[in-house]
């Protein structure tokens, strides 16, 4: 094996090699940032990539099964994950993740192999969402880490969130909002929320929405806000109970793993306890970033 | 059927947290169709789900809501009975197997 690359997510390392005679192909430049970056990381999974055919999946127990994209089966202590490819009967990829979620190897079927060039064997990073996202949603659950679908964004060394589901207004909101002054951008999709030493701190992340903003920044986490659509902007103070019935279901949660279900409501409510919690209302047009400097101050 | 005579367990398959006066249940679920389903249970809610364990006794649990809550007994009662209906129909609580002697 040859170390191919590494990919650091809010402090999480995913340490990828590669076949001998391999290279990988890297073709999303949201990532770019985010891949052998100088970033500190104190986590790490580390993921072999394998052009091996895939383990047998058929007999195992089904954990889960998205309907659309991937499914989850028990397989001994470890765990595997397949994305089926929809329009024939085989698979982009398959991993197999260790129980204690600290490795993985990476089962890429034939259509992850680029055609047509010559030289070492081109294989289209697997390493990539969702196959990224799922191991990050693995190992920050047993490390105080929550991927939220929130708009983040920092100003100096703080920052909040947005939270909603898709077609909420993330990608709008930040649109009008990253453009005050001193405000960045970390992502108007996904963020995540790590607990470090008493201390929740806001990382952005690759997966970004239709605004491209995906920024390998980390800062404290002020305050968090759910987004509700109105005709006027106002910042609602919220209670933890209201808050926390709103961060779940925009939480990215392994809904069908008690241990990581459990750990991760544990993090969630601690979360609405700690961080100050609003609603925030707000007309879908540039006056509501007015709002910034209540959330931020 | 007078669901305060049945007796019920909590469903394993949920996780539950406790914050301020509300319990926040979260099925543990195998299929998307069921996700993002959480259950808010309010202070009286919360309370029959933690003395769930003491429904051999549906009188004296009925008896602890009136005390707890002031209300009347025929108010705790109706209140137990309708707590009970619903839980079971949202499948959070299980009718208890009866074994045979």
């Amino acid at each position: 094996m040859n170390h191919a690359f590494d990919l650091k997510i809010a402090g999480l390392r995913l340490s990828v090699d590669c076949p001998p005679n391999t290279r990988i192909v890297h073709y999303n430049p949201l990532y770019r940032d985010f891949i052998d970056s100088a970033a500190a990381s104190d986590l790490e999974i580390r993921v072999e990539i394998s052009l091996e055919s895939e383990p047998e999946y058929r007999g195992l127990p089904l954990l889960f099964d998205t309907g659309e994209t991937w499914k989850a089966y028990r397989i001994g202590e470890d765990i595997l994950l397949r994305l089926p490819n929809p329009a024939e009967a085989g698979y982009f990829w398959t991993f197999r993740l260790k129980g204690d979620f600290s490795a993985a190897t990476v089962y890429c079927s034939p259509l992850m192999i680029e055609d047509g060039v010559e030289g070492p064997v081109g294989i289209i990073n697997p390493v990539h969402y969702p196959l990224d996202q799922l191991l990050a949603m693995f190992h920050f659950s047993i490390h105080r880490g929550l991927i939220v679908h929130a708009a983040g964004i920092a100003r100096k060394e703080a920052g909040i969130f947005c939270a909603g589901r898709s077609g909420a207004g993330k990608t709008t909101l930040m649109r009008q909002w990253r453009d005050a002054p001193g405000i960045r951008g970390l992502s108007d999709d996904r963020i995540i929320v790590r607990e470090i030493e008493g201390v929740f701190r806001l990382f952005g992340t690759p997966w970004a929405g239709d605004g491209k903003i995906a920024a390998p920044d980390e800062v404290g986490l002020r305050a968090m806000a759910f987004i509700h659509h109105s005709e006027e902007n106002r910042l609602e103070p919220i209670a933890p109970g209201l808050a926390l019935q709103q961060l779940l279901p925009t939480s990215s949660i392994l809904w069908f793993h008690r241990g990581a279900l459990e750990r991760s409501l544990a993090l969630a409510h601690d979360l609405v306890e700690k961080i100050p919690c609003f609603n925030i209302h707000c007309k879908p047009d540039p006056s509501a970033i007015e709002l910034i400097d209540q959330l931020l101050d | 059927m007078e669901h305060k005579n049945t007796p019920f367990q909590r469903n394993p398959e949920l996780a539950a947290r406790m914050i301020g006066d509300e319990l926040i249940l979260v099925p543990i679920k195998g299929q998307l169709a069921q996700l993002q389903q959480i259950y808010v249970l309010n202070e009286v809610g919360a309370f029959i789900w933690e003395h769930l364990d003491e429904m051999k006794d549906p009188a004296g649990l009925s008896d602890q809501l009136a005390t707890v809550f002031e209300v009347d007994p025929e108010e705790a009662e109706a209140d137990l009975e309708g707590y009970l209906r619903e839980l079971s129909a949202q499948g959070l609580l299980l009718p208890v197997e009866m074994k045979a002697p």
